[in-house]
């Protein structure tokens, strides 16, 4: 999802850089002022900053032999706050650029953009809509991170697809359904991820998530449950079926012929032999992700992807909230 | 990850590296504004900005092969965001092998290609040619908020410190049989950066408390400050006209 230098258009560049620029000025200057209070803050946000990076580095199987890498948006917001979150992942994408040349120093607005704004900020207001929908309890705290988590990703890439397809670089046809559809599998690894770190969180140090204290582990009723899983499950529907409107005349295109071509002329070759060239690099398993997952067949990954997000969703609701929950046709 | 892992070859002794970091940001910064903007058709402008770069390369008596190997990652990636684009751009066609491409959209996988190498090469150039902490010094100059500027040096300082943790819980799990085969196996991915979350947020408290007791009260001491010289100015003074023509002839 890094976009490197010379693939954004200066208009495009120049909006989400100037947009990106506004968030974090926000974000620095409320920073600046919780600073007066808590002057602990500088190192937390620089160790979880240096947290996000690490666990970026940690992959998982997204299946097929590729693998995926947490993106750390809506845990490090969870964790510290929206804004505190968007410099997070600013610092990341500043480092990120400039000492592995992982997204060009031109395109880190468009980056920023993506991952900070839109994955920080936006993704936790997704946290907190979700989180209206369910019970107040600590399931609902961490179902709410694991849907929100899952938007974060999603919505950051189609950001991305639709930054490359603005500035010409790429059709919306192929872009969007490549890495929404791919993000879609990948965002699944990311909620579970969010879900854990934030468990294994909450059961070491429960006193570093401010509200942890404040939510009841117990006192959800069963009734109040299945009425919120069942809003949840409706907005979702809502959701995805826009998703899939928007996106399947798309998805249903040309990158089947692409593959076909691709396929034909030997093209998976090279692209197999870049996979090669990366696994000598300096960080052998940094970036494999994006050269496997590009290669999944898009169109399908998103409607898998769909599909599993809702069976993963109902299972993690269901297992969060401890069986309470019987969403039964 | 060792340190002076990522900005490596910093600490030599060369006329780039005596550069003010501010003249050198600024440059890089004009470089890569002025080839991300160029038309990928005009390949002179294109050659100007490589001949720069190299001319760079061999003033700051950096190892090529590692400059050009590490600005070489990006292509790839970029070849894979890009490749598909001569099947799908309409206009004018050309046969390949047999393939009717468009012309259009080998144009843009070209101007792709070269942009983000050159991007990626300087930003290689600059980092090598740089210690971290005087390219903060000169971003802190050319006026970025303070407060970034504090956090991406610490953030620096423990990425090391973090990136090993993270490998060492990764060589753990390994070294017990772990081999993800599919998705909800990232629980356990999940776990290890839960782990990894809290030694961080623990670290961040004894950093506090042995900052505190150096006197730290929310700012960081102002480190050396920079010097502009003569030869800076010079460079700017001869370099950005250079740039700017370049880019106002390529049209």
């Amino acid at each position: 999802m890094h976009i490197p230098d010379g693939f954004v258009s200066g208009p495009i560049n120049a909006g989400a850089a100037a947009l990106s620029a506004g968030a974090l000025g926000l974000g620095l200057w409320r920073a600046n002022r919780q600073l007066r209070e808590q002057p602990q803050l500088v190192p937390l946000l620089a160790t979880t900053a240096a947290f996000v990076f690490a666990a970026q580095m940690l992959n998982f199987p997204i299946g097929g032999g590729t693998s995926g890498h947490f993106l750390g948006a809506v845990t490090a917001a969870a964790l510290l706050g929206p804004w505190n979150a968007c410099i997070i992942m600013a610092i990341v994408l500043v480092i990120q650029g400039l000492l592995f040349a992982d997204g060009g120093v031109s395109a880190l607005g468009s980056n920023v953009l993506n991952m900070g704004v839109i994955g920080g900020l936006a993704g936790y207001a997704v946290m907190r809509g979700v989180r209206s929908l369910l019970p107040a309890g600590r399931g609902g705290y961490l179902a709410a991170a694991a849907v929100a988590s899952w938007f974060s990703v999603v919505l950051a890439s189609s950001a991305c697809a639709l930054e490359l397809a603005l500035s010409g670089t790429s059709p919306l046809m192929v872009a969007f359904p490549a890495m929404a559809g791919t993000h879609a599998i990948i965002g699944i690894g990311e909620a579970l991820i969010a879900t854990a770190v934030l468990a294994a969180v909450a059961a070491a140090r429960p006193d570093i998530i401010p509200e942890w204290a404040r939510l009841d582990g117990k006192a959800d009723q069963t009734g109040k449950v299945r009425k919120s899983v069942w809003a949840l499950a409706g907005a979702g529907v809502i959701v995805a079926g826009g998703l899939a409107l928007l996106g399947s005349p798309f998805a249903s295109g040309s990158p089947d012929g692409l593959e076909k071509v691709a396929a034909d002329q030997g093209f998976e070759e090279a692209a197999s032999e870049d996979k090669v060239l990366w696994t000598k690099s300096l960080f052998p398993d940094y970036k494999v992700k994006v050269i496997g997952s590009e290669r999944v067949s898009t169109g399908v990954a998103g409607l898998i992807g769909t599909v599993a997000v809702f069976g993963a969703g109902f299972a993690a609701i269901r297992f969060l909230t401890g069986g309470a929950a019987r969403p039964k046709g | 990850m060792e340190h002076g892992f990522l900005d490596r070859h910093s600490d030599l002794d060369s006329p780039v590296h005596r550069l003010d970091p501010r003249c050198k940001v600024l440059l890089a910064l004009a470089l890569v504004g002025a080839a991300v903007s160029t038309p990928p058709q005009h390949l002179l402008a294109f050659a100007v900005y490589a001949g720069l770069l190299a001319w760079t390369l061999a003033l700051a008596r950096l190892p090529a092969g590692y400059v050009l190997g590490r600005a070489a990652l990006v292509l790839p990636f970029s070849m894979l965001v890009a490749l598909g684009l001569p099947f799908f751009r309409g206009g004018q066609t050309v046969a390949v092998a047999g393939l009717q491409l468009s012309v259009a959209g080998l144009w843009i996988l070209a101007g792709a290609a070269m942009k983000s190498f050159i991007g990626a090469l300087a930003a290689v150039l600059l980092v090598s040619t740089t210690p971290f902490a005087s390219l903060l010094a000169g971003l802190r100059g050319l006026g970025l908020p303070a407060l970034f500027i504090d956090l991406l040096a610490l953030t620096y300082r423990y990425v090391f410190v973090l990136v090993g943790e993270a490998m060492r819980l990764k060589r753990a799990a390994a070294a017990r049989g772990y081999r993800p085969r599919w998705l909800p196996q990232a629980v356990i991915v999940g776990r290890m950066a839960g782990s990894l979350f809290v030694r961080s947020y623990e670290r961040a408290e004894r950093m506090y408390g042995a900052m505190r007791l150096r006197g730290y009260l929310g700012r960081m001491p102002a480190a050396r400050p920079l010097r502009f010289r003569l030869a800076d100015g010079l460079t700017l003074a001869v370099l950005l006209p250079v740039l700017a023509a370049v880019r106002i002839l390529a049209r």
